[in-house]
């Protein structure tokens, strides 16, 4: 009985240290690195750049704290490879570099455009601290410059920022809610673009006339606040950066997708029945777009239908598009319309330009052969620049009432 | 070999005076009771010279002070014997059939042994002893003194009866009698050793609970070696399935309400002059059910389980959780709770290990101390402790705000959980999990996890696996973590008693 007692305890001590995963850390003993930013160097170098969120910085908490200390550390570093930072930076970071709360990657413009930069970012990713739905950001300057330069007066710890940014993008649909993972993703199959996040911190100022969403980053008329703009996104061609479209180009990429990428947005019209006014819309794509591709031809013939919901916000011309069917039906039209010929001339330049498409369509397409064999064979990547597309969007009008009437028409209702 | 012989040694004891037959001359018996009732020395043991008009014969009356009812002996007893008349006595054959007859609005027994008469003294009778008959008379005037009903103090209830058991087995059995009034209804005393006042009471519904379960249950009492059983918190540590286990296989509980509900369940209750009464065979729903959520309407009684099953699971995993996360899984957390955690963690001197095993070394002991502290000052331990763990600990930088919050959430689980037993199970296999939390982190969890409900399932108590009806599966009327609706709930658990498995319906 004895002997039985002794050999279960010490097979059990056994068992707890063998099998224990002895890489137990004390969370405070961890430097968090909430954005990291990529540069290229000269020769093979990288710059790599930690912004490490400091725990006391801007914290309430933590009685007997520092709370005058700065919010967070940012450490640049010129190096060959990217992981090797966890032990140069030892040579000044106190805490050990921690990639497991890494919100963010900013990489510079000048090195998303390079050979290296798909290579050093798959290495990355195959780190497993690193998160794969990281978001990617590509800024015009340097992503050194970028992540200096981002002061944000609202948000006081660094990865509070692009944690809210994030959802603004998501409802604006501005910017591509672009990750790690779908980069790679797009990439790897070969068949689609990526579009990744656009941003600068430099205000280059204004070209030609615009529209509320027809800027890329940097173009953005504003005064005060943080000098940084994320706007339009980069095009990704093969994990090689090749041009810039703006936000309007951006969101229509997004409309194009199947799934719901995009909340709700604003856009402005010029007035169809009174050219000196605008109008306000908000648009609302509430159902998945319906994409009917056919693959049996030697030329893929592409239907896209587009459903929009979009309410009328305001109406400085008092023409009465809420209650009146005729009006109404002839706006809906309307915007059918301007959406078309902006989603025709993306559509060329996808095909002509960038002779790739970046709607997720190779998915769709994919699913009309039986085997992967026969896709292939049909080699989707030559056929897409030629490709017969037709693009038409289902708008319809919603909310109606007298909230929504011009104030014009409500007064003579009101009198009747 | 070890039992045996302490059964050996134990009846060896009894034998010195266990056969000894009574005498016919009454000053011969009368030596034999002071021998063995120590009598000068014993100044509770009464012996009354008892003088009956026209009556010759010497008669004596022996009985306990402190075990009988004195208005019992003066209103009833003597006034009766002494109404004895002459004629009677002499034509009777003999003198103590007359004495029977005389008491016989009374309990009254006779006795031939001077161990069953010392017992019976022992148990509150008054013995009779006639010159010349070699047997004496017992008649019953026992009153023993006992707290009067009160509320249940441990298995508290909003809604429902508020009495609970007393330290008196007939009040027990009253008790419940007046919530079963069936005429299947049992109650079966055993007698352990040679003494009667050692009685247990067994209680069970005839027609319900299985017979299998019934005899383990006797062989397991009568199977238990002492020969002084003190009261059922005792006998449930003899008669439990495994006695070095931290799970509990028998339920003591205080409520008579409680007792009766599973009596027509089928299961079997076990009482004695015990504050509470214990059912047999248990499964885990028992432990984790209470009484009042048969009392409150269904919407908020399965509120209530819910919470408590949260606060089951919270009082075993929150430190080692805590642990786990923070030690191993950093990524986890929420980048504003980890700053936070962080910033607080930064000024503490002591790995988070240590902090969370001091923390809950000093609630545990706050808890003990609140047991034992006497009444008078009990409040002020509540606002010294309160004080000690929460504010001051932080404050002098030993421990962080966010252990204070999981140290907190893991004591006030804790107390959700009424059953004592399973409370208990609960407060010591959380440092279980808290170790293999610190060495393998959430894997260590889940690994303990694994292990303890393999070790649950396999527990049986009295037969009955500690699981069932959930798994192993039994057709049951369902009452597990859900409450069905009473109505619903027709069939008596088949897990328990496989004799009677509908519910009485009309």
């Amino acid at each position: 009985m004895k002997v039985k007692i002794t050999m279960i305890l010490i097979m059990n001590i056994c068992f707890g240290l063998l099998s224990g995963c002895w890489d137990k850390l004390e969370l405070e003993e961890q430097a968090y690195v909430v954005t990291v930013g990529i540069d290229i160097a000269e020769g093979d170098n990288i710059v790599v750049t930690c912004q490490i969120a400091n725990p006391q910085g801007g914290s309430t908490a933590g009685s007997g704290g520092n709370q005058n200390e700065p919010a967070a550390e940012i450490v640049s570093f010129t190096m060959r490879d990217f992981l090797s930072i966890r032990d140069l930076a030892a040579s000044s970071v106190t805490r050990r570099i921690t990639f497991t709360h890494t919100k963010t990657l900013v990489v510079g413009e000048d090195f998303a455009r390079s050979d290296k930069f798909y290579n050093i970012l798959e290495s990355i990713v195959r780190d497993r601290q690193v998160r794969r739905d990281t978001y990617l950001i590509i800024s015009k300057e340097s992503a050194e410059d970028f992540i200096r330069n981002n002061q944000s007066a609202l948000e006081t710890r660094p990865h509070k920022f692009y944690e809210f940014m994030s959802k603004r993008w998501q409802e604006s649909g501005l910017v591509p809610v672009s990750i790690i993972r779908r980069f790679i993703h797009d990439t790897e199959s070969g068949e689609a673009l990526h579009l990744a996040i656009y941003g600068t911190n430099e205000k280059t100022g204004i070209a030609g006339e615009k529209d509320e969403d027809n800027y890329i980053a940097g173009e953005v008329d504003k005064e005060g606040g943080n000098i940084v703009q994320l706007i339009g996104s980069a095009v990704f061609k093969d994990g090689k950066m090749i041009n810039v479209i703006d936000g309007e180009d951006t969101r229509i990429a997004l409309l194009l997708r199947e799934q719901i990428d995009i909340d709700t947005y604003f856009v402005t019209y010029k007035d169809p029945k009174d050219e000196e006014y605008v109008i306000t819309i908000r648009l609302t794509k509430h159902k998945k777009t319906k994409v009917d591709i056919n693959t049996d031809n030697e030329i893929p013939t592409i239907n896209v239908v587009v459903p929009l919901e979009a309410s009328v916000v305001s109406i400085p011309s008092n023409v009465d598009y809420v209650t009146d069917e005729g009006n109404k039906n002839f706006l809906a039209d309307y915007i059918g319309e301007e959406l078309k010929k902006k989603t025709e001339k993306f559509l060329d330049r996808s095909k002509e330009e960038f002779k790739m498409g970046a709607f997720d369509w190779y998915l769709i397409a994919r699913k009309q052969f039986n085997t992967l064999e026969e896709y292939k064979l049909y080699n989707w990547r030559e056929k897409y620049p030629e490709a017969e597309i037709t693009v038409e969007y289902d708008v319809s009008i919603k909310d109606f009432g007298r909230l929504f009437q011009p104030h014009t028409n409500r007064e003579g209702s009101a009198n009747q | 070999m070890k039992e045996e012989k302490r059964d050996n040694k134990a009846s060896r004891k009894k034998r010195q005076y266990e056969d000894t037959k009574l005498q016919t001359a009454i000053d011969k018996n009368l030596e034999l009771f002071k021998q063995v009732l120590h009598y000068p020395l014993n100044q509770d043991f009464i012996i009354k010279d008892l003088t009956i008009e026209d009556f010759e014969r010497k008669c004596s009356l022996l009985y306990m002070k402190g075990t009988i009812d004195s208005s019992k002996l003066e209103n009833n007893l003597v006034p009766s014997l002494k109404k004895i008349n002459q004629i009677e006595m002499t034509e009777a054959i003999s003198c103590w059939a007359v004495v029977v007859k005389q008491l016989d609005f009374m309990t009254v027994e006779t006795v031939e042994t001077l161990y069953k008469a010392v017992d019976k003294i022992l148990f509150g009778y008054a013995a009779i002893l006639i010159d010349g008959c070699d047997i004496a008379v017992t008649v019953n005037i026992s009153k023993f003194e006992h707290r009067s009903i009160e509320k249940p103090s441990i298995e508290n209830a909003i809604k429902g009866p508020m009495e609970s058991f007393v330290e008196d087995v007939g009040t027990n059995i009253s008790l419940i009698r007046k919530i079963v009034r069936n005429e299947q209804l049992i109650s079966e005393s055993i007698i352990k050793g040679q003494r009667t006042s050692d009685a247990i009471v067994l209680m069970y519904i005839k027609d319900i609970a299985d017979e299998e379960i019934l005899e383990c249950v006797k062989k397991r009492i009568y199977d238990i070696s002492t020969d002084n059983i003190q009261n059922l918190e005792i006998v449930e540590q003899y008669i439990e399935d495994r006695p070095y286990s931290l799970v509990p296989t028998v339920l003591y509980t205080e409520r008579p309400d409680r007792v009766a509900a599973f009596l027509q369940e089928g299961h079997i209750a076990l009482l004695n002059n015990s504050s509470g009464g214990l059912i047999v065979p248990i499964t885990f729903w028992s432990l984790f059910h209470t009484a009042e959520d048969y009392y409150q309407r269904w919407p908020y009684s399965n509120f209530v389980r819910l919470i408590r099953l949260i606060a089951f699971f919270l009082a075993m995993l929150t430190p080692s959780l805590y642990i786990a996360v923070t030690n191993y899984h950093v990524e986890m957390i929420p980048t504003d709770l980890l700053l936070a955690i962080g910033a607080s963690r930064e000024i503490v001197p002591f790995p988070a290990i240590v902090e969370v095993i001091s923390m809950e070394l000093a609630f545990e002991i706050l808890r003990e101390a609140g047991i034992r502290v006497p009444t008078p000052i009990g409040p002020t331990i509540g606002i010294v402790g309160a004080l000690i763990l929460g504010q001051a600990a932080v404050e002098a930088n030993i421990v962080s705000p966010i252990l204070v919050i999981v140290i907190a959430i893991t004591g006030l689980s804790s107390f959700a959980i009424s059953e004592i037993s399973t409370n208990f199970m609960i407060r010591i296999g959380r440092f279980v999990y808290l170790a293999f939390a610190s060495f393998m982190g959430l894997y260590g969890i889940g690994l303990c996890f694994v292990v303890g409900v393999a070790y649950l399932v396999s527990i049986e108590s009295f037969g009955v696996p500690f699981f069932s009806p959930y798994a192993p599966h039994y057709k049951s009327a369902g009452d597990t973590f859900y409450r069905p609706q009473l109505w619903t709930m027709i069939f008596r658990p088949f897990n328990i008693q496989q004799k009677n498995k509908v519910r009485n319906q009309q």
